[in-house]
């Protein structure tokens, strides 16, 4: 056992270190940061990276909840392969994505906002999705057929006591769409290089000039990134306390 | 009154049956995996019979969805909603009602079964026993036509068991409605129903008043079922096959029996006697004497087959 915690601490120092590394390195140097914080160009795309992101995680919600709880719930000829489609977007590389997408919906989605959230929506939507399904399936069928017996419609119940119930498991699934979609790059880079998104703008930072400007502009978007991240998750888990 | 008659093949299980059950307390008794779980959801509206049909009060309600049923139904797990109180469990069936109707509907269906000081609370913080009076409460909230019950008191400790059958026996009675409910439990199909029907296999083997089939089951799978011996009556010098029960071997004169084992249990004596190589059991109160006894029945039922 001891073993397994050692493999495991390994990766784990793995994952946390560059964090704080490029936490600690730019608190060193804290008028670099400043001038970021500052830069109208850091400013708007980090504003588009949080619109367009917030706006893939409510699409993928509205679409990817009730495909959810399609699968969950029917049983229908095909559904291994629906459920390997909804997977199929996670292991398409994401130039790849880019490319697809532009084919697909040409100058409808090139260089603007339309684009960066279909390149976002395509990438991250299937955790919504699965996450939702999870979160149905774990409920009882049981209590959504007494619900029934009780004079509630399907939908009633789906509203008043399926979705509630998933409510935990959705919240966590969107926030990992969210936290995809704002990471998302490679897919954006083809579809929409403009208008900006804070990835897009470090790596042209970093092309451009080099480590020194880009690395207070990816310590910032992390920062941002994190702490909504870590507040979403807090109020999921408080939610669920009952 | 409830009139089913249903076929509903689930892989290599067939359910095939027919029953009326009137203003009354029915029992389906049977074991595990005789369908009587299917059979309720039939009458729910949860599966859909492949054919047959569900008349209620003179209603064919085979393709009415459950919510237009009027049919309560409290599953084996009972199903109350985790992130609703007691209150809001009780209130669930009551949208059309307005708020200060519903409140009192909710108040006096929760006094009725002894869970008006639990209104507040949820679920989990609730003992098995509470659970199951408000499942039965949030069923009869709604006044449904029927209520079904699958295995209601499987979970609850014995002496609050027969408590919770009386009280309900009386609301039943009180309400003038049809309980139709599930047990593979002989003690509680003896005590709770009017009447009975074993299950076995997706079919109803015998219907009747509950002393009656307790008293004379008509076939061999029911009587073995019930716990009776089931022998050629020739054994003892009776015409066909028979079924008595362990209690009704006498002791003392009658046909010469070999003992071949004979355990003690809390009340009696559980012998294993044989006949011409045919075995069945006896109930005792005292250990008999010696390898061989001679046994005669106080009662026994003559079998169908």
């Amino acid at each position: 056992m001891r073993a397994f915690a050692v493999l495991g601490f390994v990766l784990l120092f793995f994952l946390t270190f560059p964090i704080v590394l490029t936490f600690v390195e730019q608190l060193k140097d804290p008028a670099s940061l400043l001038s970021a914080i500052k830069d109208p160009l850091v400013i708007e795309s980090i504003t588009n990276s949080l619109l367009t992101a917030t706006a893939t995680t409510l699409i993928a919600l509205v679409f990817g909840v009730p495909l959810g709880y399609v699968l969950a719930r029917m049983d229908f000829p095909g559904k291994g392969f629906v459920q390997a489609l909804v997977d199929v977007p996670i292991v398409i590389p994401h130039t790849v994505v880019g490319i697809m997408l532009l084919l697909t919906f040409s100058k409808a989605i090139l260089d603007n906002y339309l684009g960066i959230i279909s390149a976002m929506l395509f990438v991250s939507a299937p955790f919504t999705v699965n996450s939702a399904r999870d979160g149905f399936l774990a409920i009882d069928e049981e209590i959504e057929n007494v619900a029934r017996t009780l004079g509630a419609s399907r939908h009633r119940v789906f509203f008043t006591v399926s979705l509630p119930l998933a409510l935990k498991s959705i919240a966590s699934g969107a926030i990992m769409t969210w936290a995809r979609a704002i990471s998302e790059v490679g897919a954006i880079l083809i579809v929409a290089y403009y208008p900006k998104t804070a990835p897009v703008l470090i790596l042209d930072y970093f092309n451009d000039f080099g480590l020194k400007r880009a690395m207070p502009v990816a310590v910032l978007l992390m920062a941002i990134c994190l702490g909504l991240f870590v507040a979403l998750r807090c109020l999921t888990c408080s939610k669920s306390g009952r | 009154m409830l009139e089913v008659r249903a076929v509903k093949v689930l892989g290599n299980f067939r359910l095939d049956v027919s029953l009326k059950i009137g203003k009354e307390w029915f029992v389906l008794l049977g074991p595990n995996g005789a369908g009587k779980t299917t059979l309720l959801k039939i009458v729910a509206g949860i599966i859909r019979p492949d054919s047959g049909r569900v008349v209620l009060e003179g209603t064919d309600i085979t393709n009415v969805p459950p919510e237009k049923r009027k049919v309560g139904y409290i599953p084996q797990n009972l199903a109350l909603f985790p992130h609703m109180s007691v209150e809001e469990n009780i209130s669930f069936g009551l949208r059309g009602l307005d708020k200060k109707e519903r409140r009192r509907v909710v108040k006096e269906v929760a006094e009725l079964l002894g869970v008006g000081d639990l209104l507040d609370k949820y679920p989990k913080e609730l003992s098995i026993g509470q659970q199951q009076r408000v499942a039965i409460a949030r069923a009869l909230a709604v006044n449904p036509k029927v209520l079904l019950m699958d295995e209601p008191f499987s979970s609850i400790d014995p002496e609050f068991k027969a408590k919770l059958i009386e009280q309900l026996k009386e609301i039943r009675s009180n309400l003038d409605t049809t309980f139709l409910s599930v047990t593979h439990d002989l003690e509680e199909a003896a005590m709770v129903g009017d009447r009975v029907g074993v299950m076995m296999e997706g079919s109803i083997l015998q219907i009747g008043r509950t002393e009656e089939v307790f008293e004379k089951p008509k076939c061999d799978e029911v009587a073995r079922f019930l716990g009776y011996n089931v022998t050629k009556g020739e054994v003892f010098g009776l015409e066909g096959k028979i079924a008595f029960r362990p209690t009704d071997v006498e002791f003392g004169s009658g046909v010469g029996a070999k003992i071949v084992d004979c355990r003690r249990t809390r009340h009696f004596y559980h012998v294993t006697l044989e006949i011409d190589g045919i075995r069945f059991y006896a109930l005792s109160n005292e250990r008999p004497k010696g390898e061989h006894v001679e046994v005669s029945l106080r009662r026994f039922a003559r079998l169908w087959s």
